[in-house]
């Protein structure tokens, strides 16, 4: 037989040609698909706008204070928390950095003064190290024992880690340290979690009946209100609840993820891209407004899932694992990749145990077709009498 | 509308603020490889993290146009310089750097530099030290890409990790040929096409119907033309790969290589093309493809390239020839089979075809059947 063989010689041609075609497609393109650096033309295009509400002047002096050298305890806790003040308004993690700077020193000493352990246990709370920040809380409450904050601090973390008895001695003893409203969101975030959402939301309820309380701790404690609602299953009630904290808080991202997840719920994915579609600076949100978008075959879907797969990729370059619950969710609801979600939303229910943690886990567990890799979850949520309706229903949907 | 009119819109829009970039942590990049002379490569730092540490906002408008940066890029520069050093037993390497315009990541603009290290002497390791932004934001990271030769050495700077020693010995060649053998052993769909070519190794055409091969040394003839047929043709398209003289869309190439199965296979069960060369070289192009995107990853840096790409090349051959082995003596018992040119032969060409069909819409419609 001849090498090609007679009329049949085109049809060796057809792959070659083929190469050729895609060939003159993509030639002299990049093989790596990382952009490239450029000179820009003008002067007047504007490459990077600074954190607005912040102002760069602010920016610069807190660095040059840093670079300044030793400073006082009073004066670097002050300076922390003015960096703290600009990361719970802007949730932008270079804050959480810039404050564990202004600390200075006293970040690496392993007994400094009360004020620094407590937030320095803040920092560590907001960077998921919730282990070593419990130690810097137990530390600074052994110094000063009726630090409202700290019991408050560390009330939340428990509750987080799901040890729930030890959150409710510490909101016990947090009663006349602090403002009533303080005792009430503690004890309403705890009996939510664990089967008494009814009587948490009237008592929550009734403080924020009292008068003078300020505008961030009404959206803070409205939000939790909503959540209440959300697991009695009243959904109107809990609409109302976070539109009522958007009124008064717009930039809120807390109560914006809970009303996207509302509405997810509910199908209601148009009006998920009309909330969210401008937040596409915070993972967890641009997080949702792909999920909708997905939903909807929406033309930016594409481009957010492109966003939200490099942001993840850089997390883990850095080696962060801060967003594990919420990559799970992406692997689950985006990429339709169960056993990846199922891998983190365990890994990350050995650090958190919220209700979206709960969550997550169950739901990757059962599109895995692994139902028994959640038995640690499953008696978790019978152990803490957790109510919430969507977890009742994922969990009638596993085998007995 | 009036041309003033029209330059003064245009002015607007370049001056309107950036697309709104996202929260992430402080973060800069640095790719690095090894080179005769010493390390070469770019440093990434954001705009965000330069602001607080040099200052770029001249007019404290809120915003760092092209202008203002380019006035601070030799304040920028020296400020960057001299927070990264190398060194090696020989004493430190001397670094040169120069801006290379901006480049996007995913949270803004980031200052590209040219990074140039010249290390004298033949030392073993390099120690790269980093301190960059620490001071002003403790959760700050350096991650660093090292290439070294085709091997890839990553890590990640921090507050309390400011240094790393880069192993500038080059891999050992035995350790590229173990990769090419790995990637063909466990690389499915290269086998198979190479199954459903050799299938029919052992029949002859003969008047339009198979008939066995006169004697098994016709059949090792037919085997040792397809294999040979089929590594040249992936040779040549993995170096041209490789050397990005041509490169295609991964997608692409995925779903041509499981055509190429289909191909393959009807073709034992409809002839019309000479299957031991013919098919195996015009259809093994394509796979060629398919193994550079492993090197690829691996990251196939200039120094070295042919040994590389020699060494992962005699892996894959070891590899398939392997597989050869371990197929002749099945071959030669089929041959003696008189059901195999009647069931045999279509049977397992069909169950190939199969395969290579749910692969193919897998890959072209981006679906997942089988998992």
């Amino acid at each position: 037989m001849a090498f090609l063989s007679g009329q049949r010689a085109w049809l060796l041609g057809l792959p070659l040609l083929l190469l050729a075609l895609a060939a003159a497609v993509t030639w002299g393109r990049p093989a790596a698909a990382r952009a490239a650096p450029y000179f820009p033309k003008a002067d007047e295009e504007v490459l990077e706008t600074l954190p607005g509400a912040v102002g760069n002047s602010w920016l610069r002096s807190g660095a040059e204070a840093a670079a300044s050298g030793p400073v006082d305890a009073a004066a670097a806790v002050t300076r922390a928390r003015v960096e703290l003040t600009h990361y719970q308004e802007t949730a932008d993690p270079r804050f959480l950095g810039r404050a564990e700077a202004a600390l200075g020193s006293f970040w690496d000493q392993p007994a400094p003064p009360e004020p620094v352990l407590v937030l320095r246990a803040r920092i560590r709370q907001s960077n998921h190290e919730f282990h070593s920040a419990l130690g810097d809380l137990d530390q600074a409450l052994l110094m000063s024992p009726r630090d409202g904050q700290a019991l408050l601090d560390r009330a939340s973390i428990q509750t987080v880690l799901g040890r729930h008895d030890a959150a409710r001695r510490d909101c016990r003893a947090l009663e006349g340290l602090t403002a009533a409203l303080y005792v009430a969101v503690c004890r309403a975030a705890i009996g939510g979690v664990t089967g008494s959402a009814r009587a948490a939301a009237s008592a929550l309820s009734r403080a924020l009946l009292a008068p003078g309380v300020e505008r961030q701790d009404r959206c803070w404690a409205e939000s939790l209100l909503g959540e209440l609602s959300t697991r009695l299953g009243d959904v109107a009630a809990a609409e109302a609840h976070f539109r009522s904290v958007l009124a008064a808080c717009p930039s809120d991202a807390y109560a914006q993820g809970a009303l996207a997840d509302l509405l997810l719920d509910l199908q209601r994915n148009a009006e998920v891209v009309s909330l969210l579609s401008d937040r596409v600076d915070q993972d967890a949100l641009l997080l949702r407004l792909a999920i909708a978008e997905q939903r909807l075959e929406s033309a930016a879907f594409e481009t957010h899932l492109e966003a939200l797969r490099q942001r993840f990729e850089e997390a883990h370059l850095r080696g962060s694992s801060l967003h594990r619950r919420e990559e799970a969710r992406f692997e689950l609801a985006v990429r339709s990749a169960p056993e990846r979600a199922l891998t983190l939303a365990l890994e990350n229910f050995q650090v958190q145990r919220e209700t979206a943690d709960v969550r997550i886990a169950l739901e990757a567990a059962l599109a895995a077709g692994q139902p028994e890799s959640a038995r640690a979850v499953r008696a978790f949520v019978r152990a803490s009498g957790l109510e919430d309706p969507h977890v009742s229903r994922i969990l009638a949907r596993f085998p007995r | 509308m009036n041309r003033a009119l029209a330059a003064l819109l245009f002015a607007l829009v370049l001056l309107l603020p950036a697309l709104a970039s996202a929260h992430k942590p402080s973060d800069s990049y640095l790719m690095l490889e090894k080179t005769k002379a010493g390390l070469h490569g770019r440093w990434d730092i954001a705009l965000r993290d330069l602001e607080p540490a040099v200052g770029l906002d001249a007019n404290h408008d809120g915003s760092v146009n092209w202008g203002e940066l380019e006035a601070r890029l030799p304040v920028v520069t020296s400020y960057a310089k001299a927070r990264l050093s190398a060194s090696t037993a020989a004493g430190a390497c001397p670094m040169s750097t120069k801006p290379q315009g901006v480049v996007a990541h995913s949270d803004g603009k980031y200052l590209a530099l040219s990074l140039d290290f010249s290390c004298t002497g033949d030392a073993p390791s390099v120690a790269l030290v980093y301190d960059l932004l620490f001071e002003i934001d403790a959760q700050h990271r350096g991650v660093l890409r090292y290439t070294n030769d085709g091997q890839m050495q990553p890590f990640v700077f921090g507050k309390a990790r400011r240094s790393v020693t880069l192993s500038q010995l080059t891999p050992r060649f035995s350790a590229i040929v173990r990769l090419g053998i790995e990637h063909i052993l466990s690389g499915y769909d290269h086998l198979l096409f190479l199954t459903a070519l050799l299938l029919p190794a052992v029949l002859r055409r003969r008047a339009g119907i198979w008939q066995p091969a006169a004697n098994f040394r016709t059949v090792l003839g037919d085997v040792l033309r397809t294999v040979t047929a089929f590594t040249l043709a992936h040779s040549l398209t993995l170096a041209l790969s490789a050397a990005h003289w041509l490169v295609l869309p991964s997608r692409f190439i995925e779903s041509a290589i499981a055509a190429s199965i289909v191909l393959a296979a009807l073709n034992n069960l409809f002839p019309v093309l000479d299957a031991d060369r013919s098919l195996s070289f015009g259809l093994g192009l394509l796979h060629g493809f398919g193994f550079a995107a492993v090197l690829a990853d691996v990251g196939l840096s200039g120094q070295g390239f042919v040994r590389t790409l020699f060494g992962f090349n005699l892996g894959v051959e070891i590899g398939q020839l392997a597989v050869v082995i371990a197929l002749l003596p099945v071959l030669h018992l089929l041959r003696r089979s008189s059901r195999y040119p009647t069931w045999g032969l279509p049977l397992a060409s069909t169950a190939v075809m199969l395969v290579g069909c749910v692969w193919l819409a897998e890959r072209a419609l981006n679906l997942k059947i089988i998992s």
